[in-house]
């Protein structure tokens, strides 16, 4: 790449993708047009990932077929590879998980033939995520950990949520030394951007929460609360909420919950999920109400949710913006 | 119900990639870009005729996105380099009132004002419009 000026540019946008998306968006324009032509599909790329960031579906859209048409049309498999990365996202915010795994399977064959070992390393850990998602528990580590070894120690961010995800999926598969194996690894990593220590100690709260060490989970979770709070990770905050429920209910500290139900439901108003802004609003109802929360009806809508969380790969809890219809599993 | 696509990549399958590798050639040789054409013609065997199915459903989604940028109905237009002998050619220019048509015009009325000038300053620096 010739333009360094341009280059620069586009590294800082990208790299603010997951804690500054407005500014992406707001300063996006004048990005595009300071730099070299060529790099307009990966700017696109990177602000359609800013939208899809704000739960602005439609707007990531328009922005990813632009940069893979661009992407196409300059010939640059590179951005195509990034821009289909990218926008395996918004498919699985709509529940297309098959179509996720496709197109993050067309990049990884991409970087491959670049011979770009980290585009290859992230396009690995992706898929081992939507198979994860398909219930490819077995595939879904093989790929984390193929993920671990490419990824050099520059992509520190995807590294820590490679590690995130395989303590994530022994938790699953109930291998709890490998969970413990992977909560160690998580404690030693540091320079960990916000989202993503707010993710570390979720799980950390889980491995937890399963040796029923239930004030270290909490303090896990409260940290993790703090951190999603702090970036306005709304999405991953509601979420978190439910857990933290389940835990102090497990903990025996009922008094402690409606404090958290009437933070999930200010959350709910900003919530994709619409399954789980509706479990949310119940508990968020039922303290309205007056009435105490029964343990067994917070057992019942954890189990509900987990059950339908899982179910979430084969339905589409919203539907798929427009500019991205046409694509199919093929 | 198979989808014009769906059908496209099924007969691929059957063996007609040599007829897609044929017409991506003279794609790619009549946008000037010879290396590719010349990649797409030599290097046949790993370009379309992978054994991995999925590297060539990765060559036809860049192929479609190319196509589009062109103004050709994708499915039409492989319809047209695939069909058997003697069946006539269909239109595979993308028609004004065509649902990917449709789809490519942005009604920002309802969007984040900030994608009208993200679209702009695109527009201004390549002079493609998405």
């Amino acid at each position: 790449m010739k333009d360094l000026v341009g280059f620069g540019k586009y590294v800082e946008l990208r790299d603010k993708v997951s804690e500054q998306p407005r500014f992406v968006i707001e300063n996006g324009g004048s990005f595009i047009r300071a730099a070299d032509e060529r790099l307009a599909p990966r700017l696109l790329a990177v602000i359609g990932s800013a939208f899809r960031k704000l739960l602005k579906l439609d707007e990531a859209g328009y922005c990813f077929r632009g940069a893979e048409t661009l992407a196409a049309k300059n010939q640059d498999d590179w951005a195509l590879a990034d821009t289909w990365q990218r926008m395996a996202f918004v498919y699985y915010d709509c529940g297309e998980v098959a179509i996720s795994l496709k197109l993050a399977e067309n990049a990884a064959i991409t970087f491959n033939r670049l011979q770009d070992r980290a585009g290859l390393g992230r396009a690995t850990l992706d898929q081992g995520i939507w198979q994860g998602h398909l219930g490819h528990y077995e595939y879904s580590k093989q790929l984390f950990e193929a993920s671990l070894e490419l990824l050099p120690p520059s992509e520190q961010v995807n590294r820590v949520s490679a590690v995130i995800n395989l303590t994530s999926l022994a938790d699953r598969m109930g291998d709890h030394s490998e969970m413990l194996i992977r909560a160690r690894q998580i404690r030693q990593m540091r320079d960990i951007p916000l989202v993503i220590r707010g993710s570390a100690h979720e799980v950390l709260g889980r491995v937890a929460s399963r040796k029923r060490e239930w004030n270290l989970a909490l303090r896990h979770f409260k940290a993790a609360q703090r951190l999603f709070s702090h970036g306005s990770f709304s999405f991953e905050e509601a979420t978190l909420m439910v857990v933290l429920c389940r835990a102090l209910l497990e903990a025996g500290r009922i008094s402690e919950i409606p404090a958290y139900v009437e933070r999930a439901k200010v959350l709910t108003k900003s919530v994709r999920n619409k399954f789980i802004a509706s479990v949310l609003w119940d508990l968020a109802v039922t303290q309205a109400r007056g009435e105490e929360i029964s343990l067994n009806l917070l057992a019942g809508l954890h189990e509900q949710l987990s059950q339908e969380i899982s179910r979430s790969a084969q339905r589409s809890p919203v539907s798929l913006p427009a500019s991205l219809r046409t694509r199919s599993t093929g | 119900m198979e989808s014009m696509k769906e059908e496209i990549v099924r007969r691929y399958r059957e063996r007609y990639h040599a007829r897609i590798q044929e017409a991506l050639f003279a794609l790619y040789e009549e946008s000037g870009a010879k290396k590719e054409a010349y990649k797409a013609l030599g290097m046949g065997g790993e370009w379309f005729v992978d054994r991995k199915r999925r590297k060539s459903a990765f060559k036809l989604d860049a192929l479609c996105a190319l196509l589009e940028y062109k103004g050709k109905d994708p499915g039409a237009w492989l319809y047209n380099v695939m069909r058997p002998e003697g069946a006539p050619e269909i239109d595979d220019t993308l028609q004004e009132d065509s649902e990917d048509d449709e789809l490519s015009k942005i009604n920002f009325e309802h969007l984040d004002p900030q994608l009208k000038d993200v679209m702009d300053a695109v527009y201004e620096k390549t002079g493609f419009k998405p």
